[in-house]
């Protein structure tokens, strides 16, 4: 045994100093430059407020917002009036001398900055209405027109507007722990969303003149004061979304007479505002699990459409632990409604659209909302919310709490094609899901883009693929690569301000979620993945998570170190692409190599005093002799290593032994900047095929190339790396041993031509 | 027109179909032929929007709503739009055809045989006037020379000297 230890520290030693002597000299110092180094400086320290572990700290906080609004739809003029009393909860540690409210309406006032900030030259078209706006002195002016703003003893405060903040000056500071009540009282003209670009407004309907309303971001809303932005009051420009706080609405909404309406939070009068009929329609929909039932029909909304009343009614709202409120409206609404078990709550799924949706509404807006809950409950947590509304927005898809505009509007003639179904059957997924991230898991939108619409699309995959088996999902790790691989002035981090992201959508939807399936399906697995996802969704739950507190937890709950991951993933513009560069064929023999003799003579032995030991040569090299290969099954053709197992190995321990016999040395190639792990099929010449993976820490030391010594007892005929395209490697030609040769496309192509 | 200004206006909201305006072009020199091979893929609705704007038609790429002498319209579009000029002297394409694949139009074009090949100039500016970020990516494949570039709106050639 002792013999045996000393070879090894030997052998040990040598290779110590043979590689200290091939080592090329590098003069100059340098910072840590490797790609699995550690996101310590990337970071911010962990604190009281939010943990190393990526949990809400101790000392944790978040101000909370309640809301008393009384809301007047003007359907004749497209106007909204609101009059609204705000209770600000200032739990935080610090005193506040004033408090930002978001004007989002002043994105489309008169002199608003976004167009400014626009360059480029004209449009392919402009519609008249937008013509007239743009270059005919007649801007649209949909800014906020605020009429006071005071305290509960109607005395005036004071405040200033910077383009889409308003800065409310507070008689003296608001300490720790107070809480301070304010009213506000403000109009806007409704743009129409169909020509004003805006994911709130209204669409008019030229055939039967009526509109659709889909009301959004209509109120002055508190911008979000945390331990990590301050006053998060970055403007709205028109990309960035929102950041709110969490608090409490009664709402009030007056309506034409004939309207339907739904929104945000719990109708308190519905007996009222539904006729008798439609009212015991919703009694049997809340007891329907299996399909939805209409409660106002299109033919009722049909007849309803010619009519335009003058009354009015009043939709009565409370909503519970929300980050917003919204609506939507009209006369042209159709509603079908359907429960769902989840967990032991009964919850409405519901859809409202005008008859233009039909017949793809009905058949499917309803029933996928009801997947949508369903799937994301399993996957991160039950849907605390009593409903989720899915409304027919054209051209829209915008997400709040419990409601969203979705597109999906079939031909006139009443036929849709594919692919505008499955767009609508994407987009209410990924709307409704919107009710998680960031409704719920309250990430701060107008910074990080991807925290609620990447981790969203992640989710929707999932939910997809259970409403319809093969679904063509879009953020698959195959369907980035593309824009992976495109021009690097194009490409922007991940991990970049959301107004600044060159390809919005590539960037902060599809790329995170692949890289979120990427590291489900090969580096982490779907238990470690599935828990760590849903412990950062159940911890952050009605809080207000930053990257790091998702990037932390994940690690966290997997004992994964993900740093070089979430480096090149997240905070680069890289991407992935693994080869192989090429494959040695080794023989067993007994006949010492000349890297043994030269190591045995650097410490003045001979090869023969190692003992009987088996060396592996290359089929190439100097050491290579014809004949070497008679060693053709090492287990019966090597007397001392046979020996060795009929003294160490009995019965069926030892029938069971392998019969290794080929010897392979891969070397796998790395042109792409991110380290990703090496999933290789070895395909057998038996036909038989053999699946490795190796973790992405086999480049931890070498980020260009690899080398891997592969023993089997069957012959290797091919290679495949990533053969279920996984990993998003954006070049898959190098992918194979041996090189595949395959016909082009466009000569597959013409030999078809000649076939027809 | 609905369609075009559909497809302009998702652009913005918070859920848009592939949302990234891209093409590839490999060219690839068979060695059999003498002539230069070219694949292209972009988006099938991208193009759908351009043919349905420049040709004043309403159609449907890959549904029955195509219309009928939609490869000519086709053929058309691309040959006007992807310009070949071999040693400085403008490079007759034929237009072979077109494939669907998925979400993916493929167009094959080829040329005659070539001379041998000193100066290679590439223009594509496919979707370039639709789109302020499309980019078309350039492969080559020319004698065992390989050549990637990018194409855009401001930047739409690019000229490659070959020593072999």
């Amino acid at each position: 045994m002792n013999k045996v230890l000393s070879y090894l520290i030997i052998t040990l030693i040598s290779f110590v100093s043979f590689a200290q002597e091939e080592k090329v000299k590098n003069e100059k110092a340098h910072y840590n430059t490797n790609k699995f180094k550690q996101l310590k400086e990337e970071f911010n320290t962990p604190n009281t407020y939010r943990t190393a572990s990526g949990a809400p700290g101790k000392d944790y906080f978040q101000q909370q917002v309640d809301y008393k609004m009384d809301i007047i739809l003007d359907d004749k003029n497209q106007k909204i009036f609101g009059n609204q009393t705000i209770t600000y909860h200032n739990n935080s540690p610090d005193a506040l001398a004033y408090l930002w409210i978001q004007l989002d309406q002043n994105v489309r006032a008169a002199d608003s900055k976004t167009p400014d900030i626009e360059g480029g030259g004209p449009s392919v078209f402009y519609k008249p209405e937008q013509f007239t706006q743009k270059f005919l002195g007649k801007p649209f002016d949909g800014g906020f027109k605020i009429e006071y703003v005071k305290d509960i003893n109607n005395n005036d405060l004071d405040y200033v507007i910077n383009q889409t903040m308003m800065r409310l000056d507070l008689p003296k500071p608001l300490q720790a722990g107070e809480t301070t009540v304010f009213k506000m009282k403000w109009w806007y003209n409704i743009p129409e969303h169909t020509v004003n670009r805006s994911r709130s407004g209204y669409e008019h309907f030229e055939k039967d003149g009526n509109n659709n309303y889909i009301i959004a971001q209509f109120f002055p809303r508190l911008a979000v004061y945390n331990n990590v932005e301050g006053w998060q009051n970055l403007q709205f420009w028109g990309r960035g979304e929102f950041a709110l706080e969490f608090g409490n609405y009664h709402v009030n909404i007056t309506t034409p007479s004939d309207h339907i309406l739904d929104a945000t939070g719990k109708l308190l009068n519905r007996k009222k505002m539904l006729t008798k009929v439609e009212y015991k329609r919703f009694e049997k929909a809340m007891k329907s699990f299996d399909k939805p039932i209409i409660i106002v029909t299109q033919e009722e909304v049909i007849e309803k459409e010619k009519h335009f009343s003058d009354k009015t009614k009043t939709w009565k709202f409370y909503a519970e632990n929300v980050r917003d409120f919204a609506f939507a409206s009209s006369r042209k609404y159709i509603l079908d409604i359907m429960a769902v078990k989840i967990g032991n709550k009964t919850v409405i799924a519901e859809s409202m659209y005008p008859k233009e949706g039909n017949p793809l509404w009905e058949e499917h807006s309803t029933r996928v909302v009801a997947n949508t809950l369903e799937s994301y409950s399993k996957q991160l947590f039950d849907y605390p919310y009593h409903k989720a509304i899915s409304v027919h927005g054209k051209q829209q898809g915008m997400e709040y709490p419990m409601i969203c505009w979705n597109y999906g509007r079939p031909r006139e003639d009443g036929t849709y094609s594919e692919r505008t179904k499955n767009g609508m059957i994407g987009v209410i997924t990924h709307e409704v899901g919107h009710n998680w991230f960031p409704m719920i898991v309250n990430s701060d939108e107008r910074q990080w883009t991807w925290m609620d619409e990447g981790l969203n699309s992640y989710t929707e995959i999932m939910a997809e693929q259970t409403y319809q088996k093969g679904f063509p999902s879009r953020s698959f790790p195959k369907n980035v690569t593309e824009y992976m691989r495109g021009d690097q002035d194009q490409l922007s981090p991940i991990m970049s301000q959301s107004n600044n992201i060159y390809n919005f959508g590539m960037n902060a939807y599809a790329k995170p979620a692949a890289g979120l399936y990427i590291l489900r399906e090969v580096i982490l697995g779907h238990e470690l993945f599935d828990k760590a996802f849903s412990t950062y969704a159940k911890r952050w739950k009605f809080k207000h998570p930053t990257p790091e507190d998702f990037f932390r937890t994940m690690e966290d709950a997997s004992a994964t170190d993900l740093d070089w991951f979430w480096r090149g993933w997240f905070y680069t513009t890289g991407n992935v692409d693994v080869g192989i560069k090429g494959i040695k064929k080794y023989v067993v023999t007994t006949k010492p190599t000349t890297r043994v003799k030269k190591m045995a003579a650097a410490y003045g032995m001979k090869p023969k005093d190692f003992g009987p030991v088996i060396y592996l040569v290359d089929t190439e090299s100097e050491d290579y002799t014809v004949g070497m290969e008679n060693i053709k099954n090492p287990i019966e053709d090597i007397q001392f290593l046979k020996d060795y197992l009929a003294n160490n190995f009995k019965g069926a321990e030892h029938a069971n032994l392998k019969n290794t016999r080929y010897f392979y040395e891969i070397i796998f190639e790395k042109p792409g900047d991110i380290p990703m792990p090496i999933i290789v099929d070895y395909i057998f010449t038996d036909g038989t095929k053999m699946r490795k993976q190796y973790p992405a820490q086999i480049w931890r030391k070498n980020d260009k190339e690899v080398k891997k010594l592969f023993a089997s007892d069957k012959e290797i005929k091919e290679i495949n790396i990533d053969p279920d395209q996984l990993t998003a490697d954006v070049n898959i030609e190098n992918n194979y041993w041996p090189k595949k040769v395959e016909e082009t496309k466009i000569e597959k192509f013409k030999k078809k031509l000649k076939d027809k | 027109m609905k369609k075009i200004l559909s497809l302009l206006l998702i652009v913005l909201f918070a859920f848009t179909v592939h949302k990234y305006h891209l093409s590839l072009t490999k060219i690839v020199f068979n060695v059999k032929s003498n002539s230069l091979q070219i694949t292209m893929h972009c988006f099938i609705d991208d193009i759908e929007s351009v043919i349905n704007k420049t040709e004043n038609v309403t159609c449907e790429l890959a549904t029955k709503r195509e219309v009928k002498n939609i490869d000519s319209l086709l053929q058309k579009y691309v040959l006007s739009n992807f310009i070949l000029k071999v040693n400085q002297k403008k490079q007759l394409l034929k237009y072979i055809g077109k494939e669907y694949e998925k979400d993916l139009i493929y167009f094959y074009l080829e040329t005659d045989s070539v001379p041998k090949i000193n100066f290679l100039e590439v223009q594509n500016k496919i979707l370039l006037n639709t789109f302020d970020d499309q980019q078309n990516i350039i492969k080559i494949n020319l004698n065992s020379q390989k050549k990637t570039f990018y194409l855009k709106n401001g930047n739409d050639k690019e000229m490659l000297k070959f020593d072999k």
